[in-house]
C-alpha cells in the first residue's frame, strides 16, 4: 500500500493490482458521532447524490453512471466505534476494458458530487431536503424488518445507553424531522473543511494517474488540522443487565454485549481476533459446534467483535422455550475457554479462518477498501500481511488470558411469545 | 481449453470417466480460489422416475439432504476445511444444490474433501431426527423474515401447481415426513456423477485438478431419471398475496411471469437489458415513482428462470403499491407504444456489460452464475458477448410479447395492525 499526504489532513491510499477487472474509488470522511450532528451527518450523503448542480437528479447522475460501463456510486454513512463515517465509494471498469477514460471520470465524478451539490446561498435546496429527509426516516424506522438487526441495535441501545456509541449511524428519526436547510448546510461544510479525508483506491488502475486525479480534492476541499481524538473507553461492568423486549416475532433472538479491556492498538487485540474466532467467529467455532451442531438448539450462533470500543457481541436464533437453556450453553462455551479448554484442532482452525479471511480480502477491491475503511479512526493503517504475521504469532496461552479480560455486560432477548406471531 | 477474449478469461474444461463435467476458470495472481459441486437437483425436482420407479417427495428434502450430507461417520466434514483453513458451505436453490468451499492455502487438498463428502453419504435415523431440530430453527428464521414472505407470496400467487410455489426449506409438517430411506433414494438418483458439475476458480493448475479428480471421483452407474413437472398454465393464480408482518411500511413485490426460453444465456441477457430499460433508475419510471414518494430507497428488480418458471419482479418499500402497479402496468404500455430509443438501448448494453464484466473479478460471484445456466444448457461466459450482439428488435419483441398487465402478481406485506 502506498500513502501519500495530498494536503495535510488529507491522504491518499493506493493499492494498485492489475489482476483486476475493475477498480474502486472512494473517499471517506471520518467525523466523531455526536447525537447533534449524527442525523445531519447521516443526511448528507443521501442529499449530495440526490441533487447536484451537474447532475440535478438521481436519474441524470444514474444516466452518467450507466454511460461508465455500468459504474457504480454508493454514498453512505456509517459508524465505526465512535465515529461516523461518510463513505462515497465508485465502482468501476478498468480502462482497458472499456477503452475509455472511466478512471478518471470517476474522480471527477466523486468531486463534484462532494463539493458541487445543489443549493441557493447558504442552505441546501428545500423540496430535495424534505424528500431525502423522509427517505432517510424510512431507513431508520425499517431496522425491525430484520430481526437480527434489531435485536442487535436493541442491545447496543440498552447496554451503550449513555455513551455516543449508542446512536446510530443513520441517525433518529426526531432529529431527523427537525433539521432546516441551513443547519444541515452547516453541518456540511464543517465536515468538508474541517474534518480528516482519505482518499482510498483498489483495484487495476494507474498511479501516476491517480495521484494526478487525487489532487483535485487537494485543491478543491483545502488542509485542515484535522486530529483524530480517540479516548480510552474500558470499563467493567458491575453486574449483568438482562433486557427483553416483546414482538410478534417466531424465532427468538437471544444477543449477549461484552465488554473486553483491550484496547485496539494493543497486541492482545490480535490474541482477542482469535478468542473470537474459537468462541463463535467461524464454522470450526465453540458456538457452532456445540450450540448448533450437538444441541441442535439453533440455526445461527455466532459471535463478533467492535475493535475501537472494544466490544464483543454474541448473536443467535432460538425458540423462546431454550432461553434459559440457550444462554447457559453460550456461557459454557465462554467459560471452557477461560479454563483453556481448546483442543488443537479449533484453535487452528480458528486462525486458519481468520488468515483465510484477511488473504481472501486481497481477491476483491471492495473487500481490500472495506477493511482499509474500518481502520480509519486508528489514524494508522495496519496492512493485510502484517495483520496475518500477528495472527500466526498467537499461542493457545494467551486466549485465556485474553479470555479473563472479557465480562458479560448485557443478555437482550427479543421473544414473541406473547403476541402470537402469524 | 476455450479463451473467450473480449473478457480476459479462459477456461479448461474436461470430462471425467464417471461423465463428471469439470471446469477451472484460472484466474492468475488470485489469493483465493473457489470450487462449487453442484447437482441438478432443487426443491423443484419434487416428482421423479429413477428407473421407472416414481417418487414423490415431501417439500425440502434437497435442502435437508444438503444439511445431511455434511455429516460423516467420523463426523462434521466443516472441521475438516477449517483444519485446512478452508472456508466451506453449501446451498439450495430451486433448480440446484451447491456445495462450495474457498480457501487461500491447501486447495487441492480441500478439493479432495470436497469430492470425497459429496460422494459418501452417511444418513442414519439419529442424525436425520437431529437435523429437524435445525432446519426448524432455520423454517423459523425465515418466517419471520418479510421480504423472503413477500417474494413467496408472489411466487404463490404466480403459479398455480409449478413447484417453485413451495418454500426451498420446505415447512415443520413436510420435514417430518423425511426418513434416512427417502434421502438415499434422492442421492442415489440425483448425484449421479453425470448429473453433476465440478466448477474451480482461481489460480489453480488444471492439470493437478484433473489428476486429483481421476484419483478421488467415484464411478457409478446413473440411474435414468425422467423429472416432470406438473401442467402449468399461461395465467396467474392470484393476481394480489397479503400478509402482516411487523415491518414499518408496506413492502411489495411485482412480478411478471413470462414464458420460459431455451436459450438460457439469451433470456438473461435480453431480460437484463430490458429490465433496466424499464426500471433502471437512470429511466423515467424511476424517477416519477421516487418525485411521487411511491419508492424510496429500497428499490431493486431483476431476472428469474429455471425449468419451467421465469419471472422479472420488481421489490420495493412503498405505502401505495396498488398505485405503484399502475403506474408501472400502464409505463410498459406506453413503452410499447413509443418504442425504446436507441441511444437509452446502447447505453444500457453498455452498463450491463461493465456490471458483468466486474462480478468477474468475483470468484464467487462467477461460479455461481456460471453453474445455473450450465444446467440448463448454456456457457455464461458467452453473456457479455450475447448482450454486445442484441438488437432492438431484440428487446422490443420481448417487450411485445412479455410483461402482459394480466400477467402480474402484486405480492404485498402490510405492518401488522394496520391492514387496509
Amino acid at each position: 500500500m502506498q500513502k501519500v499526504v495530498i494536503a495535510e489532513g488529507i491522504n491518499l491510499y493506493m493499492l494498485p493490482d492489475e489482476k483486476f477487472k475493475n477498480c474502486v474509488t472512494s473517499v471517506f470522511f471520518s467525523v466523531p458521532l455526536k447525537r447533534e450532528t449524527a442525523s445531519a451527518v447521516a443526511l448528507i450523503p443521501k442529499l449530495l447524490t440526490a441533487s447536484n448542480a451537474k447532475y440535478k437528479d438521481r436519474q441524470s447522475l444514474n444516466l452518467e453512471l450507466e454511460n461508465m460501463y455500468g459504474a457504480r456510486l454508493q454514498a453512505f454513512a456509517d459508524k465505526v466505534g465512535e465515529t461516523q463515517i461518510i463513505g462515497f465509494v465508485g465502482d468501476s471498469v478498468a480502462d482497458r476494458y472499456t477503452g475509455e477514460q472511466t478512471e478518471s471520470e470517476m474522480f471527477s465524478l466523486l468531486a463534484e458530487i462532494i463539493t458541487n451539490p445543489r443549493k441557493t446561498d447558504h442552505r441546501f435546496d428545500e423540496r430535495v431536503l424534505e424528500r431525502e429527509k423522509k427517505s432517510l426516516i424510512e431507513k431508520i424506522e425499517s431496522v425491525v424488518n430484520d430481526k437480527r438487526q434489531y435485536a442487535m441495535v436493541r442491545l447496543v441501545e440498552e447496554m451503550c445507553k449513555d455513551e455516543p456509541f449508542a446512536i446510530r449511524a443513520e441517525g433518529n428519526t426526531e432529529d431527523v424531522q427537525a433539521l432546516t436547510a441551513e443547519r444541515v448546510y452547516e453541518v456540511y461544510m464543517d465536515v468538508l473543511q474541517n474534518e480528516p479525508v482519505d482518499i482510498l483506491i483498489a483495484g487495476a488502475f494507474d498511479v501516476e494517474r491517480a495521484m494526478k486525479n487525487a489532487s483535485v480534492f487537494a485543491t478543491k476541499l483545502g488542509s485542515r488540522k484535522a486530529e483524530r481524538k480517540r479516548k480510552n473507553d474500558i470499563h467493567v461492568p458491575e453486574h449483568v443487565k438482562y433486557v427483553r423486549d416483546k414482538e410478534p416475532v417466531t424465532q427468538g433472538k437471544l444477543v449477549i454485549g461484552y465488554r473486553t479491556e483491550i484496547d485496539p492498538l494493543s497486541e492482545e487485540y490480535y490474541t482477542l481476533m482469535v478468542y473470537n474466532s474459537i468462541f463463535g467467529g467461524s464454522t470450526s467455532a465453540k458456538l457452532f459446534n456445540e450450540v448448533r451442531e450437538k444441541m441442535s438448539l439453533c440455526y445461527y450462533a455466532s459471535s463478533g467483535i467492535e475493535r475501537m470500543k472494544g466490544l464483543l457481541f454474541v448473536q443467535s436464533g432460538i425458540e423462546f422455550a431454550n432461553y434459559e437453556v440457550a444462554l447457559e450453553a453460550i456461557r459454557k462455551e465462554a467459560k471452557a475457554i477461560e479454563k483453556g479448554e481448546i483442543s488443537r484442532a479449533e484453535f487452528e482452525g480458528a486462525k486458519n479462518s481468520i488468515i483465510n479471511q484477511l488473504r481472501s480480502c486481497k481477491d476483491t477491491p471492495a473487500a481490500l477498501i472495506s477493511f482499509y475503511a474500518r481502520q480509519l479512526p486508528l489514524g494508522v493503517l495496519t496492512e493485510i500481511d502484517l495483520v496475518i504475521k500477528k495472527i500466526m504469532a498467537v499461542v493457545p496461552e494467551q486466549i485465556p488470558i485474553v479470555a479473563r479480560l472479557i465480562h458479560e455486560d448485557t443478555v437482550y432477548f427479543l421473544d414473541g411469545r406473547e403476541g402470537k406471531a402469524v | 481449453m476455450k479463451t473467450y477474449e473480449s473478457v480476459g478469461e479462459t477456461i479448461y474444461s474436461f470430462v471425467h470417466k464417471s461423465g463428471l463435467p469439470v471446469y477451472v476458470l484460472r484466474k492468475k495472481g488470485f489469493a483465493k480460489s473457489y470450487a462449487l459441486f453442484a447437482t441438478d437437483f432443487g426443491s423443484i425436482n419434487n416428482v421423479f422416475t429413477a428407473d421407472g420407479v416414481k417418487i414423490k417427495l415431501p417439500d425440502g428434502v434437497a435442502h435437508f439432504l444438503e444439511h445431511k450430507l455434511f455429516e460423516e461417520q467420523e463426523g462434521n466434514v466443516f472441521e475438516k476445511f477449517s483444519a485446512l483453513g478452508a472456508s466451506a458451505n453449501a446451498y439450495t436453490s430451486f433448480d440446484l444444490t451447491g456445495y462450495l468451499f474457498s480457501a487461500t492455502d491447501h486447495f487441492y487438498e480441500s478439493l479432495e474433501v470436497l469430492i470425497k463428502f459429496v460422494q459418501n453419504p452417511y444418513f442414519t435415523e439419529d442424525n436425520v431426527q437431529k437435523e429437524k431440530g435445525i432446519i426448524g430453527q432455520e423454517i423459523d428464521m425465515y418466517r419471520d423474515d418479510p421480504a423472503w414472505n413477500c417474494f413467496f407470496g408472489m411466487l404463490q400467487g404466480m403459479y398455480h401447481t409449478h413447484p417453485v410455489r413451495h418454500d426451498i426449506a420446505g415447512s415443520a409438517d413436510s420435514i417430518a415426513q423425511i426418513d434416512k430411506t427417502l434421502l438415499y433414494q434422492c442421492y442415489n438418483a440425483y448425484y449421479a456423477p453425470k448429473n453433476m458439475v465440478l466448477f474451480l476458480a482461481g489460480d489453480v493448475d488444471p492439470q493437478k485438478v484433473q489428476e486429483i479428480v481421476d484419483t478421488v471421483a467415484v464411478d457409478r452407474p446413473s440411474p435414468n431419471i425422467l423429472f416432470s413437472l406438473p401442467e402449468e398454465p399461461e395465467t396467474v393464480k392470484d393476481a394480489e398475496m397479503e400478509a402482516e408482518f411487523m415491518v414499518a411500511k408496506p413492502m411489495f413485490t411485482l412480478g411478471f411471469k413470462e414464458k420460459p426460453m431455451e436459450d438460457a444465456v439469451y433470456a438473461e441477457a435480453v431480460y437484463d437489458v430490458l429490465g433496466t430499460l424499464i426500471f433502471g433508475k437512470s429511466m423515467p419510471l424511476y424517477k416519477q415513482l421516487y418525485d411521487a414518494l411511491l419508492v424510496g430507497d429500497a428499490y431493486s428488480f431483476g431476472y428469474t428462470a429455471g425449468h419451467g418458471y421465469a419471472f422479472m419482479q420488481l421489490d420495493g418499500e412503498s405505502d401505495d403499491p396498488i398505485r405503484v402497479r399502475e403506474m408501472v402496468v400502464s409505463h410498459i404500455e406506453k413503452m410499447r407504444a413509443e418504442g425504446i430509443k436507441d441511444t437509452d438501448f446502447e447505453r444500457v448494453k453498455k452498463s450491463v456489460i461493465g456490471k458483468a464484466l466486474r462480478q468477474l473479478d468475483s470468484v464467487e460471484q462467477t461460479a455461481n452464475n456460471f453453474v445455473p445456466i450450465f444446467f440448463r444448457g448454456g456457457d455464461y461466459m458467452s453473456f457479455c458477448d450475447t448482450v454486445r450482439n442484441l438488437t432492438l428488435a431484440d428487446v422490443e419483441n420481448v417487450l411485445r410479447n412479455g410483461f402482459g398487465a394480466d400477467r402480474t402478481v402484486l405480492s404485498i406485506i402490510r405492518p401488522k395492525g394496520c391492514k387496509g
